[in-house]
């Protein structure tokens, strides 16, 4: 039991690691909590759907439920919604950003867009659920008393994997690194001939594509509604600052972290207040240790 | 005659639009020079520093840099142009290793990484050793070398520094200023706004006095080391000493 | 004909409500600069606390106290002056958007209690038959409705005059000093910290007010009656109005519901059933171009003048 709630846990955290990075580029990089991040997963995953739609479901892989179909679909959906990202920038946060507004002013233009954006999926796809596949999966016994879905697995081994194409995109590349540099300090950054409008582009577009993988992963587990990324986000914010914004180890372990206490506590509460737990978390956290874990105090 | 690297013209910068920090000041930085900027706090030394990287807004005035006229322009522009700035206070990412920290200076410039790195641990071997640690761990001394390390990693023809010795041991001090000195010589010309006036003006080839956002006095420094109304104005010295 | 009296009077009743919520975040976000992301959060402990004493006393149920109606409100403000202070004290000391978000993260908290503890709200199906001021009073629904048409307008009016009295204040004074001036509140230090815990109560209670005052309307209180939506809406009103100005949360309200109730009136006239959701997603989708547009189009930002000597000196320094 405890076993299985802590595999359910790692896997639910994983997915919520890849969507708190996103919010903790935003925190840093672009210095604000953006509250439209979430209906970037919701968009996310509703792209790829399309994309399945189009191209049939095709004949699944081995023991997953999708075909090649969806890895394609997952590929476009990211490319797209880094777009969607850049978009959203463009036509609202940058006019903000020439004017030289205050934060709080970014995170309410960020509620109105989410509330658009999440809305206009209702619009198009209706508020009722869709899914990837309607193949059914068998659960395996990956340990002893662990089952997991060949689905998780994917979604496991694809989130570690990104994670570590994120580290060394960060560590490595110079836009990575230039990111870096502009989470510590926007004005040095500008001296060293950082161009920061095209630093703020490049981390829109990167995080609309996490925000995607995130979006598909949540679709896969198992289901898409319109209120998909919503429903997550205030676990997301939860995980970045515990974490400690501007970490991407950080974000992961508080992805992490969020993930097994919404399942771990599924062993003592109730399922109905399964998503206030990242909410405890995120009040422990601002009240004991706001920096987060890995977070420098500021 | 020396060519004329950097030209300021009557400019007039400050944060706030209409009220201005710096009010029409003019100067100039001619190749293989060290200039230092000296006066009282509040004078507006750093302020003009920042408007000429582009950090502060420049109202009024011409700065023309090799030859071409920049005003205005942002601070990627300018740095793209052989310009560098070297800010008093968070002139390093301690969040990146020092290498990190090189690279991320030489962002504007795409080619030939490690030879730049290369001259970079060459004229630091402090910085070397250390290369790969992140840049939180460094001394004040060390810091303020990776500052200006940073600073060349873009080959700038003129380099601006604000308050370079602030808050360091006398001895690092000496090294700071002859570490510019060498600057100079190497074709790098040097700006600088020091707080440490006597000890910047023996170093420069000449000096410009700021006073409440104007120029005050200006010369070879050799001169302004001996004017003795300057002396105990902005050196420190007791009249009659 | 009475038809559209009844629907005029139900219309202007709402207004009144949402005017009161609009007041209370005005003065947390217009006067304080506090931003509160969790309206409807406040809005809700004010409706249950008013529903969950003032129901008829019921076996398997917690609370349901049989108070009379005005001890209701009492509680009902109480209730969210409790929560407020809770949420203050952890959160008020943190920078702006750590509160949207913590502000956020309280309204969904309080959401899932609605929904889930049972035998304190009702779950879902909420709590019915609950006593409505004065009901006994009045034959017909239309002698209530317009009764407390009266009442919400009598204390519509004591609030708005009560603010006006309060941000003229020396207190009131000092709040506007703390907004406008960052290093003021660094002198100020702790006291800032509570002045701003302060306002952020008294908007938190007249947000319970409102809560209550809604349900007594309605006579039923149900977790859907608290959406996020409504913090949405009311964040509109506050910012079409003109924030920092009572009388601007008053036009706000008003503007806003009119926008609402009209597109939803013209979404029921146009479509079909079927694309109901499609209709409401449509109206919602209203209320976000206003929140963004308005933002957009404002000469003056969301916070009047930026403060642009402070961000450029920490910029810079």
């Amino acid at each position: 039991m405890l076993a299985q709630s802590i595999a359910d846990g790692i896997l639910t955290g994983a997915t919520i690691a890849l969507g708190a990075i996103g919010i903790s580029l935003g925190l840093q990089i672009l210095r604000f909590a953006n509250f439209a991040h979430s209906e970037l997963i919701t968009w996310g995953a509703y792209l790829a759907l399309v994309f399945v739609w189009f191209a049939g479901a095709g004949v699944s892989i081995g023991p997953f439920s999708f075909g090649w179909q969806l890895i394609a679909a997952l590929v476009l959906s990211a490319a797209l919604t880094g777009v969607l990202a850049l978009l959203v920038d463009v036509l609202i946060f940058r006019r903000l950003r020439a004017r030289g507004a205050h934060s709080l002013s970014f995170v309410f233009a960020s509620f109105g867009a989410a509330l658009i954006m999440r809305h206009v999926v209702v619009l198009i796809w209706g508020h009722g659920t869709h899914y990837y596949s309607h193949e059914l999966q068998m659960a395996v016994e990956v340990l002893p008393g662990v089952r997991m879905l060949p689905d998780q697995v994917f979604v496991l081994g694809l989130a570690i994997a990104v994670v570590l194409a994120l580290h060394l995109f960060l560590t490595r590349s110079r836009t990575g690194m230039a990111m870096r540099a502009m989470a510590e300090s926007p004005a040095l950054a500008r001296v060293c001939g950082i161009e920061i409008e095209r630093v703020i582009r490049w981390t829109w577009i990167l995080s609309g594509a996490l925000a995607a993988l995130a979006g598909v992963f949540l679709g896969l587990q198992p289901q898409l509604h319109p209120e998909m990324g919503f429903s997550v986000l205030l676990a997301l914010f939860a995980a970045a600052i515990l974490g400690g914004v501007g970490s991407l180890i950080g974000a992961v372990v508080g992805g992490l972290l969020v993930g097994l206490a919404e399942n771990l506590s599924l062993l003592v509460v109730g399922a109905g207040y399964k998503t206030a737990m990242p909410f405890l978390l995120l009040l422990l956290v601002l009240f004991f240790r706001p920096q987060g874990i890995f977070g420098q105090k500021r | 005659m020396s060519d004329v690297l950097l030209e300021v013209q009557d400019v007039v910068a400050g944060y706030v639009p209409g009220l201005p920090i710096v009010h029409g000041v003019s100067l100039e930085v001619s190749a293989r020079e060290v200039v230092s900027i000296i006066g009282p706090n509040g004078a507006g030394k750093s302020t003009l520093l920042k408007a000429l990287i582009g950090m502060v807004p420049v109202a009024a005035g011409r700065v023309t840099l090799l030859g071409g006229d920049v005003t205005g322009l942002p601070s990627h522009a300018l740095v793209m142009r052989g310009l560098a700035f070297v800010p008093q206070t968070g002139n390093i990412f301690s969040t990146l290793t020092v290498q990190e920290n090189l690279i991320v200076g030489g962002h504007t410039i795409a080619t030939r990484l490690a030879d730049r790195l290369g001259r970079a641990f060459d004229a630091f071997p402090d910085l070397a050793s250390k290369r790969r640690q992140k840049a939180s761990v460094l001394s004040g001394g060390q810091r303020q070398m990776l500052a200006i390390a940073r600073a060349l990693m873009t080959d700038p023809r003129v380099v601006l520094l604000d308050e370079p010795t602030a808050g360091l041991a006398p001895k690092v001090v000496a090294e700071v200023f002859a570490d510019l000195r060498r600057l100079a010589e190497l074709d790098v010309a040097v700006l600088m706004v020091e707080q440490n006036a006597k000890a910047a003006l023996r170093v420069s080839d000449r000096g410009y006095v700021l006073v409440e956002g104007r120029n005050r006095h200006a010369g070879e420094a050799a001169a302004l080391l001996a004017d003795p109304a300057l002396g105990a104005a902005f050196l420190g010295q007791r009249p009659g000493a | 004909m009475i038809g559209v009296l009844s629907y005029a009077v139900f219309f202007a009743s709402i207004v009144l409500i949402l005017a009161v919520l609009a007041l209370g975040l005005n003065l947390q976000w217009g006067y304080t600069g506090l931003f509160n992301a969790g309206v409807a959060g406040f809005y809700a402990v004010g409706g249950y606390a008013y529903a969950i004493t003032t129901a008829a006393p019921k076996p398997d149920m917690i609370g349901h106290l049989g108070w009379h109606w005005s001890f209701g409100i009492l509680a009902a403000m109480a209730a969210s002056a409790l929560a407020a202070w809770i949420v203050g004290l952890a959160t008020i000391r943190l920078r702006d958007d750590y509160l949207a978000i913590t502000t956020f993260g309280i309204a969904t908290t309080i959401q899932l209690v609605t929904l889930n503890w049972e035998s304190l709200t009702g779950g879902p199906n909420g709590l019915a038959a609950v006593p409505r001021p004065m009901a006994e009073a009045f034959a017909s629904p239309l002698g209530f409705n317009l009764f407390y048409l009266a009442l919400l307008a009598a204390i519509v009016l004591i609030v708005y005059v009560a603010l006006e009295r309060i941000v003229r204040s020396p207190w009131g004074r000092v709040l506007k000093a703390i907004r406008e001036d960052e290093t003021a509140a660094i002198a100020l230090g702790k006291s800032a910290v509570r002045f701003r815990l302060e306002a952020f109560v008294i908007g938190s209670v007249l947000m319970g007010l409102a809560g209550a005052l809604y349900v007594g309307f309605i006579g039923f209180v149900s977790p859907f009656d608290f959406l996020p939506i409504v913090t949405f809406q009311v964040w509109a009103m506050v910012i079409v109005g003109g924030s920092g100005n009572n009388r601007g949360a008053l036009l706000g309200a008003l503007i806003v519901w009119g926008i609402w109730s009209l597109s939803g009136i013209a979404v029921a006239k146009s479509l079909p059933p079927h694309l109901a959701a499609q209709g409401g997603a449509m109206q919602v989708i209203l209320i976000g171009l206003l929140l963004v547009l308005s933002l957009l189009w404002r000469p003056r930002g969301l916070i009047g003048e930026e403060p642009m000597v402070s961000h450029h000196a920490a910029e810079s320094a």
